[in-house]
């Protein structure tokens, strides 16, 4: 569904994922990104919670989901990205006008000069996360 | 405890390899880029009490995440807790350092040793925050960074994502681990009931026979 914003409503989005988490026995420390592999259902519960209470947005578990982190937890980058906004698209799909958002964090790692990120690496990294949540179906991308 | 200015300057002139008796022209020099330096850093720290294991070779905290290094595990040893510490005097010192050394080198000399002597101090106001926060019989061991002994730089990261320093600080790590901004500290420091002499100072330093400050007849201070 295409995703614009309407001009007679307010949209609400939903709260933090990662203290939802933390919540439910997330370690400190611990990749909240592979939860889409090991864990959907638990993704899919709390979005599920944000939508009961009204949430008409709800930001997939992608946050962190970039190629360092990917990387780290030794996965490839879609794996943590595709399930994360499928299991929200099929969340909200038990509702009427709910949208799904690819949330997109900081990568970790400061562009050059400063850091030692060049730009067209910076560029790549956040595309290839846009492609991949997009591919799997995000309504609208969340920065 | 506030640290004068004038204690400060000293110990930027200490990083820069002057013991005593600084040059008049040099002393305000440094004086002048110290007022520079405070007025570009914008300082932030962040810490959290963790209840810690000390094992052989590692430590673990919270039954979460473990930081490696022997030395460490040895000055951890005892405790029940330790705080976690992530400082940064912000990435416009860095910038100003960079601009320095395209323009006027021997400024961004002195300029860099105030910054460390600033981060430094950055550090030990933090520490007295903890300790006021604490019972009056609570001691801190010395503070214990990854790159020193043999902690690996790469445990900046567990530190950084425990204390969640990116959103409170703005702190990161190049690819290869070296802290962003580049005036910043990441640290471990044991919280004990009683005060051995190791906490602080030469005795449990694994520095101590290479140390140039040593070499020197001083110490540096830590």
């Amino acid at each position: 569904m295409g995703f614009k914003i309407p001009d007679d409503r307010i949209l609400i989005f939903d709260g933090a994922m990662g203290t939802m988490l933390q919540n439910r026995g997330l370690k400190v420390g611990g990749i909240p990104e592979l939860l889409n592999i090991t864990n959907i259902e638990l993704i899919g519960a709390i979005h599920k919670e944000y939508l009961t209470a009204g949430a008409d947005v709800i930001s997939a578990n992608t946050f962190g989901a970039n190629r360092f982190k990917a990387e780290k937890a030794g996965r490839p980058l879609e794996e943590l990205v595709i399930p994360a906004v499928k299991a929200a698209k099929r969340e909200a799909s038990a509702y009427r006008n709910k949208f799904v958002a690819l949330d997109i964090g900081p990568c970790g790692r400061v562009l050059q000069p400063t850091g030692d990120l060049p730009f067209e690496e910076a560029v790549e990294v956040f595309a290839e996360v846009v492609r991949a949540g997009s591919d799997a179906g995000a309504d609208l991308i969340l920065l | 405890m506030a640290e004068t200015p004038e204690l400060l300057l000293k110990e930027a002139a200490r990083f820069l390899g002057i013991k005593n008796n600084i040059p008049p022209q040099l002393e305000e020099r440094i004086n002048e880029l110290y007022n520079i330096l405070t007025e570009t850093a914008t300082p932030r720290s962040v810490w959290r009490i963790f209840q810690i294991e000390a094992g052989e070779v590692s430590v673990t905290f919270d039954d979460a995440f473990s930081i490696q290094g022997k030395d460490l595990a040895q000055i951890l040893r005892g405790c029940q807790r330790a705080v976690l510490l992530a400082a940064t005097l912000g990435s416009s010192v860095d910038k100003l350092i960079g601009r320095l050394q395209a323009t006027a080198m021997d400024d961004a000399v002195i300029l860099n040793a105030c910054a460390t002597a600033e981060i430094e101090a950055l550090c030990r106001r933090a520490e007295g925050e903890i300790l006021r926060g604490m019972d009056k019989d609570s001691f801190l061991t010395m503070r214990y960074s990854p790159g020193y002994g043999d902690v690996p730089l790469a445990e900046s990261e567990k530190i950084i994502t425990a204390l969640c320093a990116q959103k409170q600080v703005g702190l990161t790590l190049t690819r290869t681990n070296i802290l962003v901004p580049l005036k910043s500290v990441t640290a471990v420091i044991g919280i004990n009931k009683d005060k051995r002499e190791e906490y602080g100072g030469c005795p449990g330093c694994g520095l101590q026979d290479s140390c140039p400050f040593r070499k020197r007849g001083e110490s540096c201070g830590l």
